[in-house]
C-alpha cells in the first residue's frame, strides 16, 4: 500500500475528458459526467441544497415542526411526518462515522484511490462525502472533519470534508 | 442522528407457519463471465429446467414471481430484466410479484399466497445475459443519485462502510473475513459447476492481499458479477408430494427491510445486526434451532456479510464470529460447512436471479443430489439474500421431508 497519499476530491471530469480524445473513450466516461451533471442539478427537494453549495454554504432540512435535522431532503420529516421543512446552514463542522478508501472506482471519471466517507454533522444528521486534503493513511473514524467546497474542472461544485485543525476526536 | 429499528411481534400477532407450501423444482442454467443471449431468453431456459426436475407442465403453473413489465408491473424504460411473463409462456397467471430481489422474498411471498388460497404452484425466475459491461456491477446496484454518484460512492463501498466501523471494534474480524472468503473459494474451485472451478486454492494470505478495491475489501473479499438464470418452483405440499422429487420443506422465514439499498449510506448501529427479529420468528415457526441446522446457505456478496450473518443468525454474539469459524470450521470437513457450492464468491452471480442460488443450493443438499460438494445427512438447511449495506435481508429455514 501506498504511503502519503494526499487525498483529493476524487471526480476529474475535464481531465479525464482531455485525456481520452478517443470516441470510444468518451462513451465510457460521459456517464459519470452525465450522471454528476444530472445528479447535482437537483431535484425540486434538493436545487435549493446544491444552489448553497454553489455559494459556499452547507445546508439541511429542519423540520418546522420538531425542529430536528435530517438528509437526504425528503418530502416529509421523517422523525414527525411533518410535510413543513426549511433549508438551515450548517456548522459545517462533524465527525468520521465510517470511511473507505476506494481504490477501483464505479465508473470513469474518477481519480483512484480516494476517500468516501459518512460525515455525522454537529446538528445531528449525516451525510455521503469525500475526505480531501488529508493523508489517505491518517484518515480515522471519530476523526473531526470540517465542510469544503470544491469545483470539479467540470463546474460540478461539491462539498467535501477536510481534516478541522485543532478539532477532537470524538 | 436518525436511527430506525422494528417494534417488537406482540404474542396476539398471527403465530405463522410455510408448512402448506414446498419447493418442488430448481434449475439454474450453465454460468459464465458473458453469455451471448439476452435476459428473457436465458430466464425461460431456466423455466424450462425448473418444470423438467420438478415434472411439471408449464399450464400447471398459476403463479410467476420475477421482474415484470406488465401486467402487474410498470417498467416502462428499458429494463433488461422485466418482461410479461404470463404473455411470454402463453399462460394466465392468479397470482404475481414485481418482486426484488428473488430468492427468499420470493418463496416467503409464493407461499404465504398458497397458504391463502390465491394460487397453489408459483414459478420464480430470474438471471441475465447480454448485459453486463465492463464495469460489471449489477446495474440495479448503482442509482445515478445525487447524494452517491458525485461521491464515487459503489457498491462495495457501500458494503465496506459498514465493514470499517465493525472492524473498528472487532479488528479480528479481517483475519476471520479472509479466512472465510478462502475456505468458501476452496470449496467452489472443486465444484466443477462454479465460474471459478480450479481457480486456487487460496490462503487467508492470498485473500489480504489481492489487489485493493474498496478497503478492507479486496477482489478475492467481493463476490463474481457474471451471467446466467435460476428458476425455483414453489406449490402446495400435496402437489409437491406428487413431483419427480421429494419436496423440500419450508419450516420458516422473514425478512427485514430499511432503507433504499445503495442511495442512503448505511449506519452501522442500525444495519449491523438487521435480521435478528427475521431469526428469533422463522426459527420459532419452524420449531427448529439454530443448533439443529447442517448447512448454511449464506448469500455472500462479500466476505463481511458471512461474519455478520453469522452473528444474526446466533451462532455467535457481536464480534465472536471470527472465533466461532476457527472453533467450528466451515468448510466441508468443519461442523457446519457455509456455502459448499461456492457461494456467490466462486460459484455464481447472476444479477436478480442470485439471491435464488443460495436456495437452490440448499434444495440440492436437502435432497442429496450436491455431487461432490455434498453435507452428508443434511436435514435442516438455512438460506438467506440480501445484506445489511444493502439494509434489507431475508432468511429461510428449510429440511427434507
Amino acid at each position: 500500500m501506498n504511503i502519503c497519499r494526499l487525498t483529493e476530491a476524487p471526480l476529474r471530469l475535464r481531465r479525464v475528458l482531455t485525456g481520452s480524445q478517443t470516441a470510444g473513450l468518451l462513451s465510457v466516461h460521459s456517464s459519470a459526467q452525465e450522471a454528476a451533471q444530472a445528479a447535482v442539478r437537483g431535484s425540486s427537494l434538493s436545487a435549493a441544497f446544491w444552489h448553497a453549495v454553489r455559494a459556499g454554504t452547507l445546508v439541511r432540512p429542519v423540520c418546522s415542526a420538531c425542529d430536528r435535522s435530517f438528509f437526504t431532503p425528503q418530502v416529509v420529516c421523517p422523525y414527525c411526518l411533518s410535510l413543513t421543512w426549511e433549508y438551515r446552514e450548517s456548522s459545517g463542522r462533524g465527525h468520521v462515522y465510517s470511511y473507505t478508501v476506494v481504490h477501483r472506482a464505479p465508473m470513469g471519471g474518477f481519480s483512484t484511490p480516494y476517500v468516501v466517507a459518512i460525515i455525522d454533522l454537529s446538528e445531528g444528521w449525516s451525510m455521503l462525502s469525500n475526505i480531501v486534503n488529508c493523508q489517505l493513511d491518517d484518515v480515522r473514524i471519530g476523526m473531526a472533519v470540517q465542510v469544503a467546497f470544491t469545483t470539479t474542472l467540470e463546474g460540478v461544485c461539491l462539498p467535501v470534508f477536510t481534516p478541522e485543525l485543532g478539532g477532537e476526536t470524538e | 442522528v436518525r436511527v430506525g429499528g422494528l417494534a417488537p411481534w406482540r404474542d396476539s400477532d398471527v403465530r405463522g407457519s410455510l408448512a402448506d407450501a414446498a419447493i418442488a423444482g430448481v434449475a439454474t442454467t450453465a454460468m459464465n463471465w458473458r453469455i451471448e443471449s439476452n435476459s428473457t431468453q436465458i430466464c425461460v431456459e431456466a423455466v424450462r429446467g425448473a418444470l423438467d426436475d420438478a415434472g411439471l407442465m408449464l399450464s400447471d403453473i398459476d403463479g410467476i414471481a420475477a421482474r415484470w413489465s406488465g401486467p402487474g408491473g410498470t417498467t416502462t424504460e428499458e429494463d433488461p430484466d422485466a418482461a410479461d411473463w404470463a404473455n411470454l409462456l402463453g399462460i394466465h397467471a392468479r397470482y404475481i410479484d414485481n418482486t426484488y430481489p428473488e430468492g427468499v422474498p420470493a418463496v416467503l411471498s409464493a407461499a404465504a399466497a398458497i397458504k391463502a388460497g390465491l394460487c397453489h404452484t408459483v414459478l420464480i425466475v430470474g438471471g441475465e445475459a447480454g448485459v453486463l459491461d465492463a464495469v460489471a456491477a449489477a446495474h440495479y446496484t448503482r442509482p445515478a443519485n445525487e447524494f452517491v454518484i458525485p461521491f464515487g460512492s459503489s457498491t462495495p463501498a457501500q458494503f465496506a462502510l459498514v465493514a470499517q466501523r465493525y472492524l473498528h471494534d472487532f479488528p479480528d474480524g479481517r483475519q476471520g473475513m479472509a479466512e472465510v472468503a478462502a475456505a468458501i473459494r476452496n470449496m467452489g474451485s472443486r465444484n466443477p459447476e462454479a465460474i471459478m472451478f480450479e481457480r486456487g486454492p487460496y490462503t487467508s494470505d492470498d485473500v489480504l492481499n489481492a489487489p485493493m478495491i474498496a478497503e478492507p475489501f479486496t477482489r478475492l473479499d467481493l463476490c463474481l458479477s457474471n451471467e446466467g438464470a435460476a428458476a425455483i418452483i414453489v406449490t402446495s405440499i400435496e402437489r409437491a408430494r406428487a413431483c419427480a422429487h421429494p419436496p423440500v420443506l419450508l419450516l420458516g422465514g422473514g425478512s427485514e427491510w430499511a432503507r433504499q439499498e445503495y442511495v442512503e449510506p448505511p449506519r452501522y448501529e442500525e444495519v449491523v445486526h438487521l435480521g435478528r427479529d427475521a431469526v428469533e420468528r422463522a426459527f420459532a415457526m419452524g420449531g427448529v434451532a439454530p443448533t439443529d441446522v447442517n448447512v448454511l446457505l449464506l448469500y455472500d456478496p462479500n466476505s463481511f456479510e458471512i461474519l455478520r450473518q453469522l452473528e444474526v443468525l446466533g451462532y455467535a454474539g457481536n464480534g465472536e464470529a471470527t472465533d466461532f469459524v476457527a472453533d467450528v470450521g466451515v468448510d466441508l470437513a468443519g461442523r457446519l460447512p457455509i456455502n459448499p457450492h461456492g457461494g456467490l464468491l466462486s460459484d455464481s452471480h447472476v444479477g436478480l436471479g442470485a439471491a435464488s442460488l443460495p436456495i437452490i443450493e440448499a434444495v440440492r443438499q436437502l435432497r442429496g443430489t450436491a455431487g461432490g460438494h455434498q453435507v452428508t445427512g443434511a436435514q435442516v438447511a438455512v438460506a438467506t439474500a440480501g445484506g445489511s449495506a444493502a439494509q434489507y435481508w431475508s432468511v429461510l429455514v428449510l429440511a427434507r421431508e
